[in-house]
């Protein structure tokens, strides 16, 4: 907003301020602006009178969720003018001011990122009067991104962001200082900073980190103190500015004041830290890899897991086909339990949208897991779409020596503030010398820094040849993975498994070739997290290495594994027992030895499913309990992965007993009762195609179209999505007429579930099956 | 407000499972301890609690309905109270949902008598504090005849976005979903607790016995 180096002043509360000026209960603050300007020109004037050199605009909650009888554009654009009227003819700046929309966004609540953005556009585009947009009390990095990008996308003002931390040092949603800056600070924003929540004497180690962190200007705008029970605030003005002139010393540019702050305060501060010089900072920036909640600093040696790439992976192209969400976010999750520190996503596979898919995965992904995503694609549309909608700073997997491919996905990697890997190929293929590597290495590096991104953004990958192919290029690699580092002093990432294609043991290969490239100084390696050998490998070598807390983790890793039980085993039980207890490992045992001698579908129509019944009775009569049935459902569905495995190598037709659409209703979060009916059925063979929870309408009826389903699942677990769940079942039967629906959730009766329109009422976890089996006939 | 979870009735997270009697079998008390132990260290549990006089006008839009009138009768403040877990066990159970359903639902019932035994925990403390006055039940949104679109005034007067990260969707669902909203009356007489009958009790939308035509006969 200014300059020179000199501390600027911001303003104090403005909410604060109208509720002593006497604004009327339940007036919404920024339609002020038109029913009552005059008070907050007022307060405007008191703050310049103070010294504020900046004044925020009345737009905190100038949203479209919030604001209730007038227009977006018109508020913001009024907030403007008083601004203006107040600041005449001082050199004050004008800033518009951006609160959260007051809705929590996916994955936790309904808001889509989409819509945010929207919500923030139409304030930004109103705002443009302004001299500079701020964003602040943000406690969800995805609400903050959506502002941002909004912000940049649509105006040319300097943008400044806040967010507001818990004492804990992270807000609410977790976000810390880390994950912040390092997702935010990179994505061309003028300062960053820390609001509200707390007092200056509670934020002071906060500022501290923070001035060290990044090179941006610092914002810091506290709370007069903590609340008492009665909402006001326990620093008195003097203390407030004594506080917040330390912060000042810090390096702190703009300071000002937040909830329960006034113009005495900022008056008070003025006096003591306005126009002085901004003191030096210590700065070390801040690199490295994020979601919205884990930050990976850069240096140590980094598993990304392989496992989402549909090469040579028939259930997970499958998968993708099918849009088989649960199955792909489980072997996320299974990777990171096997010890991922970053997951690479593939989803390029000939008929899938992979832009469409990249952005649902990311989304889902990052939903349930705090892993850093590196997003694989070789297709600009597809990069952009994730890193869009990633909540953190990703990897980008990947460029190539070619112009094209550096030209089109650099702009890509610095816009959203992404890193980067560079293979070291082009036009002609992969260079056989380590050498001819290290020069494209070196063209990638030059290009990169052209677009302005540093070296540290920049893993080169030497590429990993099959070595029972070309027997000399597994040392090739390796020379080229030391040169590269020498001699550019970038770091370097390899794909593990190509090596050992076509060989047998693999695995023993695979090590030795891992081991080999960590001692060449390897930063990423992309493995198998599943396999123990591969992870033991990377655990002791850090260990050896000497790397800070190398040896805990070891020890937490292999330290408590005591001798195990002997498993029990087929012998012990009969396929019925086995599902009954719940144990998938027997149940796979014993359906391993029936496969020898049995049909397949004799082994589903004769053990797999008389044993789910008995346990379903056992269920229904109340002599077993939920969380029973579902290891049960879960121990015979993986009987059922084999028998379905048996089929496909025999190349039969894949027995399916229906497929079945389930989704939770528009609106509606709550899909663990839909989640329990997922897997009830598929443990009875039916493809169960899940659509998730908060799923459109249109999307419901699109899917039972396009894939000719017979029977719908429907669940809604509060009385205020009923509604979306009897409109959805309308506009199936308009398009499908002879569809069957079933509806379930805790507020749903019989009779309800009648009055809406759908055909059954599923009363618990186990009701779904038997209506599966009357539409289907089995 | 901080706050630490104390204790979590058995009895509550076993209803929240739908357990109708019998034995329980080693692996469900293993994930029963396990989730119980996951939910005490990861809640990031908050409260607030304002008090207003009954006659105040911001509590105009807060206390609509024939029912939550009829319960402050003899009241002349009241009591507005919101408790959440916090973020990071939503994650949490979301992330056991793709992995083991079976504890994931375990730990969803675990959260959600989490959270209800903190609400009880306020409660009492707020009995003690008001004493020798008396406390009525706690009311909420949904409740008999109040509309759940009571749910925006009354956390907007408590401050709740902004002090507990607690927000609504579009459909009057609490997000964080492991939160609880309530309104109480102070009295300076002794207030009825509610009949022990299902009327009036918070599950009565939800209760699967209820729905097969049965009661708990749940006593207070």
């Amino acid at each position: 907003m200014r300059s020179q180096n000199r501390t600027v002043m911001l303003d104090g509360a403005m909410g604060t301020m109208l509720q002593k000026s006497g604004m009327r209960v339940g007036q919404i603050p920024e339609e002020l602006n038109i029913d009552d300007p005059g008070l907050v020109i007022d307060v405007h004037r008191k703050y310049i009178e103070a010294g504020a050199q900046v004044i925020y605009t009345c737009t905190f909650g100038a949203n479209r969720k919030k604001l209730r009888n007038y227009a977006v554009s018109r508020v913001v654009a009024q907030a403007i003018e008083n601004a203006r009227l107040a600041r005449g003819s001082q050199d004050v700046k004008i800033a518009l001011d951006i609160g959260p929309l007051g809705e929590m966004l996916e994955p936790l609540g309904t808001l889509k990122f989409e819509e945010a953005y929207e919500l923030f556009r139409e304030i930004i585009e109103a705002g443009r009067g302004a001299d500079a947009i701020v964003i602040e009390t943000m406690t969800d990095l995805y609400e903050v991104r959506a502002a941002v990008l909004a912000a940049r996308e649509n105006s040319p003002l300097p943008i400044f962001v806040t967010m507001s931390f818990e004492a804990d040092g992270r807000t609410f949603a977790g976000v810390s200082l880390e994950t912040f800056v390092n997702s935010i600070g990179g994505l061309g924003i003028a300062g960053i900073g820390i609001n509200c929540s707390l007092g200056p004497l509670q934020m002071y180690d906060m500022a501290k980190q923070l001035v060290t962190m990044t090179d941006l200007a610092i914002v810091i705008k506290p709370n007069a103190g903590m609340p008492g029970m009665d909402g006001s605030y326990d620093l008195a003005a003097a203390d407030f500015a004594a506080g917040m002139e330390k912060i000042q010393q810090l390096g702190v540019k703009y300071v000002g004041g937040c909830c329960g702050t006034d113009e005495e305060y900022i008056r008070l501060l003025a006096e003591r830290v306005r126009d002085r010089d901004v003191p030096p900072r210590n700065i070390r920036k801040l690199s490295g890899v994020s979601s919205a909640t884990r930050f990976l600093p850069d240096g140590g040696i980094r598993v990304v897991g392989e496992r989402l790439n549909p090469t040579g992976k028939k259930r997970y192209q499958q998968a993708l086909m099918d849009g088989d969400i649960p199955y792909i976010v489980g072997q996320a999750v299974e990777q990171v339990d096997g010890g991922a520190e970053v997951l690479d996503l593939n989803v390029g596979f000939p008929g899938v949208d992979e832009a469409g898919m990249q952005r649902r995965l990311v989304k889902e992904i990052q939903a349930v897991l705090d892993t850093p995503l590196q997003i694989d694609s070789t297709r600009v549309e597809a990069l952009e779409a994730a890193l869009r909608v990633y909540n953190g700073r990703a990897i980008v997997n990947s460029v190539n020596g070619e112009d094209d491919s550096l030209e089109e996905i650099l702009p890509l990697v610095k816009k959203y503030h992404a890193q980067v890997i560079g293979l070291t190929l082009d036009k002609r293929g992969i260079p056989d010398t380590a050498e001819e590597r290290l020069e494209i290495a070196a063209k990638i590096v030059r290009a990169a820094a052209e677009y302005g991104i540093p070296k540290e953004d920049i893993y080169i990958d030497c590429l990993t040849l099959t070595v029972s192919s070309q027997p000399e290029a597994a040392m090739e690699t390796l020379r080229a993975v030391r040169l590269v580092r020498q001699q550019l002093g970038v770091r370097t990432v390899l794909g593990v498994s190509n090596i050992s294609f076509g060989l047998p043991n693999r695995e023993a290969i695979n090590q030795s070739f891992l081991t080999m490239a960590l001692y060449e100084g390897l930063d990423l390696a992309i493995i198998n997290p599943n396999s123990r050998p591969m992870m033991e490998t990377v655990r002791s070598f850090k260990v050896l290495r000497n790397e800070e807390g190398a040896t805990e983790d070891f020890i937490s890793s292999y330290g408590n594994v005591k001798v195990e039980k002997a498993p029990e085993k087929a012998g012990d039980h009969t396929i019925a027992s086995a599902v009954s207890r719940g144990l998938d490992q027997v149940v796979r045992a014993e359906v391993r030895q029936l496969l020898e001698t049995m049909d397949e579908l004799d082994i589903v129509d004769r053990e797999l499913i008389p044993a789910l019944d008995r346990v379903g009775s056992d269920y229904e009569s109340g002599r077993i309990f939920l969380p029973q049935l579902i290891r049960s459902a879960g121990a015979a569905q993986a009987g059922f992965e084999l028998i379905r495995d048996s089929i496909s190598n025999k190349g039969r037709d894949a027995i399916s007993k229906g497929d079945v659409l389930v989704a939770t209703v528009k609106g509606d979060v709550h899909d663990i009762g839909k989640n329990i009916a997922r897997v009830m059925m598929e443990s009875y063979g039916y493809n169960v195609i899940d659509l998730g929870r908060d799923v459109e309408i249109a999307d419901v009826v699109r899917t039972a179209k396009e894939k000719n389903i017979r029977l719908v699942g429907l669940s809604a677990l509060m009385t205020t999505t009923l509604d979306n769940m009897r409109e959805t079942i309308v506009q199936l039967r308009q398009e499908i007429p002879d569809i069957t629906i079933m509806v379930g959730g805790a507020v749903l009766t019989e009779a309800y579930s009648r009055e809406i329109g759908a055909d059954y009422y599923v009363k618990d976890a186990r009701a779904d099956v038997e209506v599966a089996r009357k539409v289907f006939g089995n | 407000m901080d706050l630490k979870i104390r204790n979590i009735s058995r009895n509550e997270i076993l209803n929240y499972l739908r357990y109708a009697g019998g034995e329980i079998p080693a692996d469900t008390e293993a994930m029963i301890a396990r989730a119980t132990e996951e939910v005490m260290a990861g809640a990031r549990a908050k409260y607030r609690c304002v008090e207003k006089a009954k006659d105040a006008a911001e509590l105009r839009d807060v206390l609509q309905g024939r029912d939550v009138e009829a319960m402050l009768a003899g009241c002349d403040r009241v009591l507005l109270l919101a408790v959440t877990l916090g973020r990071e066990i939503e994650m949490l159970i979301r992330r056991h949902a793709f992995a083991d359903l079976a504890y994931a639902v375990v730990l969803d019932a675990v959260a959600s008598a989490a959270v209800e035994s903190l609400a009880e925990d306020i409660n009492r403390e707020l009995a003690g504090k008001y004493a020798p006055c008396h406390l009525t039940d706690r009311f909420s949104p949904g409740y008999g005849d109040m509309p759940m679109s009571v749910q925006e005034p009354l956390l907007r007067l408590l401050n709740a976005e902004k002090d507990l990260g607690l927000t609504t969707t579009a459909g009057h669902i609490m997000i964080p979903r492991k939160s609880i909203s309530a309104i109480l009356g102070v009295s300076p007489l002794p207030q009825p607790k509610r009949a022990p009958g299902c009327e009036g009790c918070r599950l009565y939308a939800n209760c699967e016995i209820r729905k097969r035509g049965g009661s708990c006969a749940k006593s207070e």
